[in-house]
């Protein structure tokens, strides 16, 4: 136990370091090169900031994988892998040159189609609706559905400082508990992904040099969460958390905030008869903040209530069942929104 | 020399009595209840009790009719069997189908089917006087088939379950039937036509017939080699597992989520044949020359000694563990996010028309700079509205004007620091003295 402590532990450290001299390097060389995010209505900001925080991200977790899977304690799936690469590739290059959004759409499908061949998919329901074992097409369908689903959710929720970045060090935390114990070669994944995050958001909270995840770093992140989702569901994984929490409900509660500001959101513009896929300012921490918020208070507390509620349905869960975790949860939304959104 | 023959002698007397040997053809051991077992080979059947001296008393008898000819040429000990609650005894046909019964002397083939071949290694059990058939191998595939011998019928039937399946087949696993419960763990799964070991704990509820995942085994169970403990004996709601070749041995309860560890020294040389009659284990022993196999019995509490406890399903330590170290840091995290806002100081410099900092400047008016002036003179960083008020009144001005004139700088003074430095410069409170009166302050982060 000491000896692996102390390994995860170096590699916390030493990752922290390496985000920190990225995500600042990375930040100058943007500036230097005028890749500035430009200041809109809907900016929150007032400075010049970049989006560099995916790239030193997506950098720092290749250095430092690199060599984890060098000293044989890391083992990364092939396609998965390859998945993740292309659809940051694909946010790069949203980032710098507009991608459009059906174009990115396509992208991400074919992504979706690659993290597919991992191995790891939804192929059951684990007895939702009564269903379990899904046919093919639908284990396909549901899969994909959900990777851009995932994907998407993050990229949307990223609008306030810290925001992205606390809802997936919640999702990567509670997920890395689950994969340590039952699948160990893929654990150090998770201290390097934390201190990766803790160095881009040291950055993202300051004022003069302030960083964005972009494009990159929410569907870099977004296609990893996908991937673990995908692995949390396969029936053929065993987690420890089974006796504990029903799996889709663990892995709609890990995502709790992004799915259900997306859902709103999307809600919302339908019913003014705008394209769902407009950006404006119905999201529900643009409502934190416009009730003034600051930004890390905004993000502080949506990462703690949904933590709230994930613990209050782990530990209930047994008790009250499925139904009973889904009209809590129900309950505790209500109550939170009409506290602190309303 | 002859005192040493006598001591030979009696030494040989001495094992016979201690270890209850009988001899000639032992071939299969069956428990029938918590006292007595029958020991089957093919001429006939020896019944013995355990008497409370640990001697055994035996009753022999020769089958009346033939014995079954699918037998004949057959190692009795590669039947799964079982005493049923009817009484009889049954024994299965590896791979499945052929059944036997032995009942009041007779022992008789009772089924009309044939050789499956599909189930060798499933798991023969009897529920509710039935007898079942799950899971095993044939056919280079592993199944989770569950067959349920019809005995009107005589042959076996296909018994749907549904819930979580493990749908990769049933492979050599360890079987616990507790009440209405069979719980199923540490067996292989097929994929690939690879051999892998399912590490998940299942439970199959007979009475629905429906499969539920309960959680991931404790990963003490697959330390080293999966046939650690080749050695599986039913024991109450239990399995008693042995090492071969160690002293290792564990009783499992998944009712009670648990693993026992036990030294069992006094159990070296007890071997796959083993039963267990209450609380007594027998086994055979062969005799240094294999000629003969004697029977030995022993207690089991008086045999074994415990080591240490585990949990069957979950490695919770770790979990909880890791969930300990999480909270620590999700604690921090927020500690230190919170302290670097609540300690973050934003440092302007007021000149005669405008306000600089943050890598910008803001032009202020002649007014906004007395309101700042004001403020930023006091000790306490704090004024009260009428000492601001009196500057904006005016004798040719109403009073009322003369508030919105002030109260339209401030708003201003603070729209535009909002807009380029994205924080609130004056802050309007009550006063502490009057709760009626209005004070403005400097917001406590900056520092002018």
């Amino acid at each position: 136990m000491s000896e692996s402590f102390f390994f995860y532990i170096s590699f916390f450290v030493v990752t922290l370091i390496v985000s920190f001299y990225f995500n600042g390097y990375i930040n100058k060389l943007f500036i230097g090169n005028k890749l500035t995010d430009p200041v809109n209505e809907r900016s929150s900001h007032r400075y010049p900031a970049t989006r560099s925080g995916g790239i030193s991200i997506f950098f720092t977790i290749c250095l430092a994988c690199a060599f984890g899977v060098s000293t044989g304690q890391l083992t990364i799936p092939l396609y998965a892998l390859l998945s993740v690469f292309f659809l940051t590739l694909t946010g790069f290059a949203d980032d710098l040159i507009d991608v459009r959004y059906r174009e990115k759409l396509f992208l991400q499908l074919f992504a979706a189609v690659l993290m597919f061949q991992s191995g790891y998919s939804i192929d059951s329901f684990h007895g939702v609706f009564n269903v379990y074992e899904l046919p093919y097409w639908l284990e396909v369908a549901s899969s994909v559905f959900v990777f851009v689903v995932v994907v998407n959710a993050l990229n949307l929720i990223d609008g306030l400082d810290g925001m992205a970045s606390f809802i997936s060090m919640k999702f990567f935390l509670v997920t890395g508990g689950i994969i340590l114990v039952s699948k160990t070669e893929w654990f150090l994944f998770f201290p390097i992904i934390i201190s990766a995050l803790l160095g881009f958001l040291w950055f993202n909270f300051n004022r003069n040099k302030k960083v964005f995840l972009g494009d990159t770093g929410s569907l870099f992140l977004g296609s990893i969460m996908a991937f673990l989702l995908f692995y949390i569901l396969d029936s053929e994984s065993s987690l420890v958390t089974d006796s504990l929490i029903s799996r889709p409900l663990l892995a709609v509660l890990l995502l709790l905030y992004p799915l259900i500001d997306t859902l709103r959101a999307f809600i919302i513009r339908a019913y003014n008869n705008k394209s769902p896929f407009v950006a404006d300012r119905v999201h529900l921490h643009h409502r934190l903040a416009d009730k003034g918020y600051p930004h890390w208070k905004a993000s502080v507390l949506t990462f703690s209530l949904s933590t709230f509620i994930l613990i209050a349905n782990f530990f209930l869960f047994s008790i009250i069942g499925l139904l009973g975790c889904v009209a809590l949860t129900t309950v505790l939304l209500v109550i939170f929104y009409f506290i602190f959104f309303k | 020399m002859k005192f040493f023959q006598l001591l030979f002698f009696l030494c040989l007397a001495f094992n016979w009595l201690f270890s209850q040997n009988t001899t000639n053809n032992i071939k299969l051991l069956v428990p029938k209840d918590s006292i007595s077992f029958y020991s089957f080979n093919k001429e006939g059947i020896t019944e013995y009790t355990i008497l409370e001296s640990k001697k055994l008393s035996k009753t022999s008898l020769r089958y009346t009719g033939s014995f079954p000819e699918e037998l004949k040429n057959a190692d009795l000990r590669s039947l799964s069997f079982l005493f049923s609650k009817d009484g009889g005894v049954y024994f299965l046909y590896p791979g499945g189908g052929i059944l036997f019964k032995y009942f009041n002397g007779v022992f008789e083939r009772i089924d009309e089917s044939f050789a499956y071949r599909n189930q060798f290694s499933g798991h023969f059990f009897e529920y509710k006087n039935e007898l079942y058939l799950l899971g095993g191998y044939g056919y280079w595939a592993s199944n989770s088939l569950l067959t349920k011998f019809n005995f009107e019928l005589k042959n076996w039937e296909f018994i749907p379950t549904s819930g979580q399946v493990p749908a990769n087949g049933i492979n050599s696993g360890s079987f616990v039937l507790d009440e209405n419960t069979l719980s199923v763990f540490d067996f292989n799964q097929r994929i690939d036509d690879l051999d892998v070991i399912n590490n998940s704990l299942y439970s199959l509820n007979l009475e629905e017939m429906v499969w539920e995942r309960k959680g991931l085994l404790n990963t003490v169970l697959f330390e080293g080699n999966k046939n650690v403990f080749e050695i599986e004996i039913p024991f109450k709601n239990s399995l008693f597992q042995k090492n071969l070749n160690s002293n290792d041995l564990r009783i499992t309860t998944p009712k009670e989520n648990q693993i026992k560890f036990f030294n069992a020294e006094r159990l070296h040389n007890i071997n796959e044949l083993a039963i267990i009659v209450g609380n007594y284990v027998v086994y055979p022993v062969l005799s240094a020359d294999r000629e003969y196999e004697t029977l030995t019995v022993k207690n089991l509490n008086e045999n074994i000694v415990f080591q240490r406890e585990e949990f069957l399903s979950n490695d919770f330590n770790l979990f909880k563990n890791y969930f300990v170290y999480v909270g620590v840091f999700c604690g921090f995290l927020i500690l230190i996010t919170f302290l670097k806002f609540k300690k973050e100081r934003f440092v302007f410099f007021l000149s005669e028309n405008s306000l600089s900092g943050l890598n910008k400047t803001i032009l202020i008016d002649k007014d906004e700079k007395f309101v700042l002036d004001l403020i930023v003179n006091t000790t306490e960083k704090r004024v009260d509205n009428s000492f601001i008020l009196n500057y904006f009144k005016n004798s040719k001005l109403s009073n009322d004007a003369s508030v919105k004139r002030k109260n339209k700088v401030i708003e201003e003074l603070n729209r535009k620091a909002l807009e380029n430095f994205e924080i609130v410069l004056i802050i309007k409170r009550s006063s502490k003295i009057d709760s009626r009166q209005v004070v403005y302050c400097l917001n406590p982060k900056i520092e002018i």
